[in-house]
Protein backbone atom coordinates (compact mmCIF):
# COMPACT_ATOMS: atom_id res chain seq x y z
CA UNK A 1 0.00 0.00 0.00
CA UNK A 2 0.74 3.31 -0.37
CA UNK A 3 -0.15 7.00 0.94
CA UNK A 4 0.72 10.19 -0.80
CA UNK A 5 0.84 13.52 1.05
CA UNK A 6 1.91 16.96 -0.05
CA UNK A 7 0.38 17.80 -3.57
CA UNK A 8 -2.62 19.48 -2.72
CA UNK A 9 -4.29 21.38 -5.08
CA UNK A 10 -6.10 24.46 -2.57
CA UNK A 11 -8.29 26.11 -4.85
CA UNK A 12 -10.64 29.19 -4.37
CA UNK A 13 -8.85 30.86 -1.70
CA UNK A 14 -11.98 32.12 0.94
CA UNK A 15 -11.52 34.25 4.13
CA UNK A 16 -7.84 33.26 4.11
CA UNK A 17 -8.57 28.78 3.76
CA UNK A 18 -9.32 26.98 1.19
CA UNK A 19 -13.19 25.58 0.57
CA UNK A 20 -11.80 23.57 -2.29
CA UNK A 21 -8.74 21.38 -1.96
CA UNK A 22 -8.06 18.58 -4.64
CA UNK A 23 -5.46 15.40 -4.35
CA UNK A 24 -6.01 16.55 -0.65
CA UNK A 25 -4.56 12.82 -0.45
CA UNK A 26 -3.55 10.15 -2.47
CA UNK A 27 -4.13 6.43 -1.80
CA UNK A 28 -3.06 3.40 -3.55
CA UNK A 29 -2.72 -0.32 -2.32
CA UNK A 30 -2.08 -3.86 -4.35
CA UNK A 31 -3.20 -6.27 -1.78
CA UNK A 32 -6.33 -7.83 -2.65
CA UNK A 33 -7.24 -8.52 0.31
CA UNK A 34 -8.03 -5.23 1.69
CA UNK A 35 -11.89 -4.85 2.01
CA UNK A 36 -12.39 -1.70 4.22
CA UNK A 37 -9.81 1.43 4.12
CA UNK A 38 -10.46 4.66 6.65
CA UNK A 39 -8.99 7.64 6.84
CA UNK A 40 -8.67 9.53 9.69
CA UNK A 41 -9.18 13.81 9.04
CA UNK A 42 -8.25 16.79 11.18
CA UNK A 43 -11.52 17.57 11.81
CA UNK A 44 -12.02 17.78 15.34
CA UNK A 45 -15.55 16.61 16.61
CA UNK A 46 -15.42 19.60 19.06
CA UNK A 47 -16.12 22.02 16.23
CA UNK A 48 -18.76 23.15 13.87
CA UNK A 49 -17.54 21.82 10.45
CA UNK A 50 -19.72 20.93 7.56
CA UNK A 51 -17.36 19.25 4.62
CA UNK A 52 -17.52 16.81 2.02
CA UNK A 53 -14.39 14.40 0.96
CA UNK A 54 -14.42 12.79 -2.32
CA UNK A 55 -12.91 9.56 -3.76
CA UNK A 56 -12.06 9.46 -7.54
CA UNK A 57 -10.42 6.84 -8.95
CA UNK A 58 -9.77 3.02 -10.75
CA UNK A 59 -10.15 -0.10 -8.61
CA UNK A 60 -8.50 -2.13 -11.22
CA UNK A 61 -9.36 -5.39 -9.27
CA UNK A 62 -13.32 -4.68 -9.14
CA UNK A 63 -12.96 -3.52 -13.05
CA UNK A 64 -14.86 -0.69 -12.02
CA UNK A 65 -14.38 3.52 -11.54
CA UNK A 66 -14.79 4.79 -8.26
CA UNK A 67 -16.74 8.39 -7.67
CA UNK A 68 -18.14 7.98 -3.62
CA UNK A 69 -18.63 10.94 -0.95
CA UNK A 70 -19.21 11.62 1.93
CA UNK A 71 -20.48 14.69 3.89
CA UNK A 72 -20.42 14.76 7.33
CA UNK A 73 -21.11 17.85 9.92
CA UNK A 74 -19.51 17.92 13.27
CA UNK A 75 -21.60 19.56 16.26
CA UNK A 76 -19.51 20.06 19.05
CA UNK A 77 -19.80 17.27 20.66
CA UNK A 78 -21.07 14.79 17.86
CA UNK A 79 -21.36 13.85 13.86
CA UNK A 80 -24.85 15.13 12.53
CA UNK A 81 -27.19 12.57 12.03
CA UNK A 82 -28.26 14.45 8.12
CA UNK A 83 -24.29 13.79 7.38
CA UNK A 84 -24.50 11.55 4.06
CA UNK A 85 -22.68 8.49 2.03
CA UNK A 86 -23.25 8.82 -1.79
CA UNK A 87 -21.47 6.16 -4.51
CA UNK A 88 -22.07 6.97 -8.09
CA UNK A 89 -19.43 4.59 -9.38
CA UNK A 90 -18.83 0.80 -7.89
CA UNK A 91 -15.47 0.57 -7.52
CA UNK A 92 -15.92 1.85 -3.92
CA UNK A 93 -18.13 2.20 -1.91
CA UNK A 94 -18.68 5.16 0.60
CA UNK A 95 -18.80 2.59 3.82
CA UNK A 96 -18.95 4.98 7.29
CA UNK A 97 -17.92 8.52 9.14
CA UNK A 98 -17.33 7.88 12.64
CA UNK A 99 -15.29 9.41 15.31
CA UNK A 100 -12.31 8.14 16.21
CA UNK A 101 -10.71 7.73 20.27
CA UNK A 102 -9.49 10.81 20.33
CA UNK A 103 -12.77 12.91 18.81
CA UNK A 104 -11.69 13.24 15.05
CA UNK A 105 -13.74 12.37 12.27
CA UNK A 106 -12.89 9.31 10.53
CA UNK A 107 -14.73 7.87 7.03
CA UNK A 108 -14.32 4.50 5.84
CA UNK A 109 -14.59 3.08 2.24
CA UNK A 110 -15.67 -0.50 1.41
CA UNK A 111 -14.25 -1.99 -1.50
CA UNK A 112 -16.62 -5.37 -2.37
CA UNK A 113 -14.45 -7.26 -4.56
CA UNK A 114 -10.59 -6.37 -2.83
CA UNK A 115 -8.43 -3.30 -3.60
CA UNK A 116 -6.18 -5.01 -5.80
CA UNK A 117 -4.09 -1.96 -7.66
CA UNK A 118 -6.98 0.12 -6.30
CA UNK A 119 -5.66 3.75 -6.79
CA UNK A 120 -7.76 7.25 -5.93
CA UNK A 121 -7.75 10.80 -5.17
CA UNK A 122 -9.49 12.36 -2.61
CA UNK A 123 -10.96 15.86 -2.54
CA UNK A 124 -12.04 17.78 0.17
CA UNK A 125 -14.75 20.45 0.20
CA UNK A 126 -15.63 23.19 2.62
CA UNK A 127 -18.48 24.43 0.89
CA UNK A 128 -21.63 24.31 3.28
CA UNK A 129 -21.47 27.44 5.81
CA UNK A 130 -19.64 26.36 8.85
CA UNK A 131 -16.35 25.58 8.68
CA UNK A 132 -15.46 27.35 5.13
CA UNK A 133 -12.27 27.61 4.74
CA UNK A 134 -10.89 24.99 7.30
CA UNK A 135 -7.49 23.85 6.42
CA UNK A 136 -8.30 19.69 6.03
CA UNK A 137 -6.16 17.40 5.91
CA UNK A 138 -5.93 13.62 6.28
CA UNK A 139 -3.73 12.86 9.22
CA UNK A 140 -3.88 8.87 8.66
CA UNK A 141 -4.67 5.88 6.50
CA UNK A 142 -5.78 2.21 7.78
CA UNK A 143 -5.90 -0.39 4.86
CA UNK A 144 -7.57 -3.93 6.16
CA UNK A 145 -10.43 -5.93 6.79
CA UNK A 146 -11.72 -3.68 9.77
CA UNK A 147 -15.62 -2.55 9.27
CA UNK A 148 -16.01 -0.83 12.47
CA UNK A 149 -13.77 1.83 14.18
CA UNK A 150 -9.60 1.70 12.87
CA UNK A 151 -8.56 5.00 15.05
CA UNK B 1 -18.74 19.84 -37.49
CA UNK B 2 -16.51 19.86 -34.17
CA UNK B 3 -14.38 22.44 -32.48
CA UNK B 4 -11.57 21.23 -30.80
CA UNK B 5 -9.52 23.02 -28.42
CA UNK B 6 -6.78 21.77 -25.67
CA UNK B 7 -7.34 24.23 -22.20
CA UNK B 8 -5.33 21.99 -19.44
CA UNK B 9 -6.79 24.36 -17.05
CA UNK B 10 -6.04 22.66 -13.34
CA UNK B 11 -3.48 20.20 -13.16
CA UNK B 12 -1.72 18.52 -9.96
CA UNK B 13 2.09 18.79 -11.02
CA UNK B 14 3.39 16.84 -8.25
CA UNK B 15 1.89 13.16 -9.29
CA UNK B 16 -0.56 14.68 -12.01
CA UNK B 17 -3.09 12.29 -10.24
CA UNK B 18 -5.39 14.52 -11.01
CA UNK B 19 -5.53 15.95 -14.13
CA UNK B 20 -8.79 18.70 -14.60
CA UNK B 21 -9.81 20.19 -17.75
CA UNK B 22 -7.70 18.45 -20.22
CA UNK B 23 -9.35 18.79 -22.94
CA UNK B 24 -13.04 20.63 -23.84
CA UNK B 25 -15.19 19.56 -26.84
CA UNK B 26 -17.90 21.01 -28.86
CA UNK B 27 -20.02 19.68 -31.68
CA UNK B 28 -23.76 20.95 -33.01
CA UNK B 29 -23.80 17.58 -35.07
CA UNK B 30 -26.66 15.46 -34.21
CA UNK B 31 -26.25 13.15 -37.25
CA UNK B 32 -23.02 11.09 -35.84
CA UNK B 33 -23.52 8.84 -33.17
CA UNK B 34 -19.78 8.43 -32.00
CA UNK B 35 -17.13 10.42 -31.17
CA UNK B 36 -13.29 8.30 -31.04
CA UNK B 37 -10.78 10.20 -29.08
CA UNK B 38 -7.00 9.30 -29.71
CA UNK B 39 -5.34 9.28 -26.24
CA UNK B 40 -1.42 9.90 -26.09
CA UNK B 41 -1.14 6.83 -24.05
CA UNK B 42 0.78 3.90 -25.25
CA UNK B 43 -0.89 1.05 -24.52
CA UNK B 44 2.80 -1.01 -24.92
CA UNK B 45 2.99 1.01 -21.54
CA UNK B 46 2.62 -0.21 -17.60
CA UNK B 47 -0.35 2.38 -16.54
CA UNK B 48 -4.20 3.10 -15.07
CA UNK B 49 -6.28 5.68 -15.99
CA UNK B 50 -9.85 7.21 -14.90
CA UNK B 51 -11.35 9.48 -17.66
CA UNK B 52 -14.05 11.27 -16.93
CA UNK B 53 -16.72 13.67 -19.07
CA UNK B 54 -18.36 16.12 -17.87
CA UNK B 55 -21.09 18.55 -19.94
CA UNK B 56 -23.95 19.25 -21.46
CA UNK B 57 -25.83 17.13 -24.19
CA UNK B 58 -28.01 20.21 -25.55
CA UNK B 59 -29.71 17.50 -28.13
CA UNK B 60 -30.65 14.97 -25.83
CA UNK B 61 -31.78 17.35 -23.05
CA UNK B 62 -29.26 15.43 -20.77
CA UNK B 63 -26.12 16.24 -18.45
CA UNK B 64 -23.10 14.09 -18.92
CA UNK B 65 -20.90 13.02 -16.38
CA UNK B 66 -19.44 9.01 -17.11
CA UNK B 67 -16.37 7.30 -16.54
CA UNK B 68 -13.90 5.04 -18.26
CA UNK B 69 -10.75 2.97 -16.60
CA UNK B 70 -8.05 0.72 -18.39
CA UNK B 71 -5.01 -0.25 -17.83
CA UNK B 72 -2.56 -0.88 -20.19
CA UNK B 73 0.75 -2.96 -19.92
CA UNK B 74 2.89 -4.62 -22.80
CA UNK B 75 1.00 -3.80 -26.18
CA UNK B 76 -2.46 -4.77 -24.43
CA UNK B 77 -5.61 -2.97 -22.42
CA UNK B 78 -7.18 -4.93 -19.93
CA UNK B 79 -10.01 -4.25 -17.70
CA UNK B 80 -11.95 -1.85 -19.32
CA UNK B 81 -15.32 -0.50 -17.33
CA UNK B 82 -17.24 1.88 -18.08
CA UNK B 83 -20.07 3.79 -15.77
CA UNK B 84 -22.65 6.73 -15.74
CA UNK B 85 -23.85 9.14 -13.26
CA UNK B 86 -25.45 11.33 -15.37
CA UNK B 87 -26.93 9.95 -19.03
CA UNK B 88 -25.85 12.79 -21.68
CA UNK B 89 -22.71 10.63 -22.79
CA UNK B 90 -21.86 7.22 -22.64
CA UNK B 91 -18.22 5.80 -22.97
CA UNK B 92 -18.01 2.03 -24.56
CA UNK B 93 -14.64 0.83 -24.72
CA UNK B 94 -11.03 1.37 -25.18
CA UNK B 95 -9.06 0.34 -28.50
CA UNK B 96 -5.40 0.56 -29.76
CA UNK B 97 -4.87 2.82 -32.63
CA UNK B 98 -2.83 1.36 -35.94
CA UNK B 99 0.17 2.86 -34.44
CA UNK B 100 -0.29 1.87 -30.74
CA UNK B 101 -2.05 4.45 -28.91
CA UNK B 102 -4.99 3.79 -26.54
CA UNK B 103 -8.40 4.99 -28.49
CA UNK B 104 -11.45 5.98 -26.49
CA UNK B 105 -14.84 5.77 -27.84
CA UNK B 106 -18.47 6.80 -26.38
CA UNK B 107 -21.85 7.89 -27.99
CA UNK B 108 -24.62 9.51 -27.01
CA UNK B 109 -28.33 9.75 -28.44
CA UNK B 110 -27.64 13.18 -29.85
CA UNK B 111 -24.72 15.22 -29.98
CA UNK B 112 -26.32 18.18 -31.32
CA UNK B 113 -24.83 21.00 -29.41
CA UNK B 114 -22.99 18.93 -27.08
CA UNK B 115 -19.89 20.09 -25.20
CA UNK B 116 -18.10 18.32 -22.57
CA UNK B 117 -14.76 18.43 -20.72
CA UNK B 118 -12.10 15.58 -19.70
CA UNK B 119 -10.43 15.12 -16.23
CA UNK B 120 -8.09 12.48 -16.11
CA UNK B 121 -6.96 10.94 -12.96
CA UNK B 122 -3.17 8.67 -12.79
CA UNK B 123 -4.42 6.07 -10.31
CA UNK B 124 -1.17 4.04 -10.15
CA UNK B 125 1.90 5.18 -8.26
CA UNK B 126 4.18 3.78 -10.89
CA UNK B 127 3.18 6.22 -13.67
CA UNK B 128 4.20 9.54 -12.27
CA UNK B 129 4.42 12.76 -14.42
CA UNK B 130 2.15 11.17 -16.98
CA UNK B 131 0.58 13.92 -19.02
CA UNK B 132 -2.56 12.72 -20.07
CA UNK B 133 -3.57 14.65 -23.50
CA UNK B 134 -5.71 14.08 -25.94
CA UNK B 135 -4.18 14.21 -29.52
CA UNK B 136 -7.19 13.38 -32.03
CA UNK B 137 -10.55 13.25 -32.21
CA UNK B 138 -13.16 12.17 -35.02
CA UNK B 139 -17.24 12.58 -35.02
CA UNK B 140 -18.07 9.64 -37.34
CA UNK B 141 -20.14 6.86 -37.51
CA UNK B 142 -17.83 3.95 -36.90
CA UNK B 143 -19.22 1.86 -33.60
CA UNK B 144 -16.47 -0.22 -33.71
CA UNK B 145 -12.37 0.32 -33.85
CA UNK B 146 -10.22 1.38 -36.44
CA UNK B 147 -11.10 5.09 -36.57
CA UNK B 148 -7.41 5.81 -35.52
Amino acid sequence: MADFNGYRLKGYPDNGGHNVIRTLHKAFTSDSSVTYIHFKTNVPIASYIMTMIEAVGYNYGMQAPIRCAWGFYTYGTYIVTQSVRTSAYGGMTAHGIYASSDNYVCIRGYTSGGSYFNGFVLNGYQTAGNGRGYDLQITASSYGTNSGNAF
Amino acid sequence: MSILQGIYSYYDTGTWASQLGVYSFYTTDGSLYYLHLKTNVPVSRNTMWLVEFAGYAYGAAQNIRAGIVFHTSGSVIYRIAAQNIYPGLTPQTVYTSSDGYAVIRVTSGSFYYSGFVINAYSTAPYTPNEKFRILAVSQNSNSGTGTY
